[in-house]
Formats: structure tokens, C-alpha cells, sequence
């Protein structure tokens, strides 16, 4: 861990676009922003169907904090609260999820 | 006790490549559990933590040097009490300690949708899960482990993703 005096600045982002995708067995995403276009494909773990995203700034690093909607078919566990969050690089990069609520 | 989130999973995260300079700050996240009763926040260390030793230290139940006889039929009774699954195997205990100095060196913030609030640490909530001997005449100690608990400035959004940073932070707007 590398600690620094100098601030990160935290900037909420707009005019950008975040959607999801299943194809085969893979959830494809792709973030939109300045005419840029970022995309991740994953193996397949019911996480395509965006309720909200939310992008922002940690300093220079950019984010989208992902909410999913809620598994009402339980084919994937039945969670009732789905999030993911992504780090905008030289790729779109899954950085963490976390699900709640869940059956299983 | 309710708990927002399920996973107890450690996730981390850095921005900085391996290189030996200029040092920046460097953003790490983990899951994050909120209780909406104390607005309390709730994470894995971002740290090494000897809870073992903590609990050496902090375990007021139960001395795990020389535990008195009354302790341990304590815990037997806890154990007979509230097993940790059906075989009533298993049971735990859990102890709070201060936050270590190491931890207060950082910055801790709960991103929140579109947020970032300040958190302030509060203390550490060890456990400390345990069984009997084979004669059930002693308390064998098992795993130690534990969370962070700290609490923002003003609660959470009811059904907002959390996710605790440790980074110096400041807020704008594009």
C-alpha cells in the first residue's frame, strides 16, 4: 500500500454510457464516453441487465459503479441486490462484485 | 443483526504500477456491510491483522492463557447455548479492540452510487470461534478473524452499492 500526502479528487462523470449484453456464455459489456469506447467480455454469471451506472473520478482513475437488477427468475442465485464495480483503463476491468439478498 | 451485504470476500485493488516512483495514492476497494439500526460500517482490514493476539489481549470472556474454570464453563454453556451449526461442534465468542496504529494512517471513505463520504474508524470486532477438547473438559480455540467497523458522516442511500476506499480524497463535479 502506497500512501501519499497529496489529495484524490472524487468527480461524479456525465455524457456517458454504460450497457450490457449476454452472448452465449459470455456478459459482454461496453462503457461509451468522448467517443471512446471501452468493452469487457466475462464468463457468463448473470450480471447483464443494468438497472443504473454510475462513473466517476478518483483522481485521474475512472470508474462505474454498476447496479444490476435483481435475479427474479432465481437463475442465478436469486440475489435481490447486484453490483459491480469497473475500472476504466486501457480496458474496461471488473474490479469487484458483490451480490446480497440472495436464496443460496 | 441485519446486514446489507452477504459476501464476505476480500477484493483489493491498486492503480499504481510496481515502480519504484513518484509515489501517488493509490485507491484500494472491499466489500463493505452496513447496519442500517447503528449506521455502522463493516469491512475486512485492508491491513494484516494478528486477531489472536488481539484476543489475548481484548477477550474479556475468556483468558486463552490461563483460562479460569468458570470461564470455560462459560463457554461450554455458550456453546451448548448457541452452537454455530446443528452438530453444536463450534460456537463463537467476539471481543472489540481498538483500531491499530497502522490503520489510522490511512484515509477511509464508503463510495456509495455517485458518493463519497469520509469514514471515521471506530474500532475492530474480533471472534474468536472455538470447540471442545476430545474430553470436553477444555476450550480448544479454532480460527480468529475479524472487521473494521467505522461510520460515515451520514448514512448511506438505502439500496446504494459499498464499497470502502482507503485513499486521501476530495469531492467535485464534471
Amino acid at each position: 500500500m502506497v500512501f501519499s500526502g497529496s489529495s484524490l479528487v472524487f468527480t461524479v462523470l456525465s455524457g456517458s454510457s454504460f450497457s450490457a449484453q449476454k452472448v452465449g456464455k459470455q456478459d459482454f459489456y461496453e462503457y461509451v464516453r468522448d467517443r471512446k469506447r471501452w468493452s469487457l467480455s466475462v464468463p457468463d454469471e448473470g450480471l447483464f441487465e443494468v438497472l443504473s451506472s454510475s462513473p466517476f473520478k478518483l483522481g485521474q482513475s475512472e470508474f462505474i459503479n454498476v447496479e444490476w437488477k435483481p435475479d427474479t427468475e432465481n437463475q442465478y442465485g436469486g440475489c435481490e441486490r447486484q453490483f459491480s464495480l469497473f475500472a476504466v483503463e486501457q480496458e474496461l476491468r471488473l474490479v469487484v462484485s458483490s451480490r446480497s439478498g440472495c436464496d443460496v | 443483526m441485519l446486514l446489507r451485504t452477504a459476501w464476505s470476500l476480500l477484493y483489493f485493488f491498486s492503480l499504481l504500477p510496481q515502480t519504484a516512483a513518484p509515489v501517488r495514492p493509490s485507491p484500494e476497494f472491499h466489500d463493505a456491510d452496513t447496519d442500517p439500526k447503528t449506521g455502522e460500517v463493516r469491512f475486512d482490514p485492508f491491513q494484516t491483522v494478528d486477531w489472536q493476539q488481539l484476543a489475548q489481549r481484548d477477550l474479556k470472556d475468556f483468558n486463552l492463557r490461563r483460562p479460569t474454570p468458570e470461564q470455560v464453563a462459560g463457554l461450554k454453556k455458550h456453546l451448548r447455548d448457541q452452537p454455530l451449526e446443528e452438530s453444536g461442534t463450534f460456537a463463537e465468542i467476539q471481543f472489540a479492540s481498538p483500531p491499530e496504529t497502522g490503520m489510522t494512517r490511512g484515509f477511509y471513505y464508503l463510495l456509495s452510487g455517485a458518493d463519497l463520504q469520509p469514514l471515521q474508524l471506530l474500532r475492530l470486532d474480533g471472534t474468536m470461534r472455538y470447540t471442545l477438547s476430545a474430553q470436553k473438559t477444555a476450550i480448544v480455540p479454532g480460527v480468529f478473524f475479524g472487521k473494521i467497523v467505522a461510520k460515515p458522516a451520514a448514512p448511506p442511500a438505502e439500496d446504494a452499492p459499498l464499497w470502502s476506499s482507503r485513499a486521501p480524497a476530495s469531492s467535485s463535479r464534471s
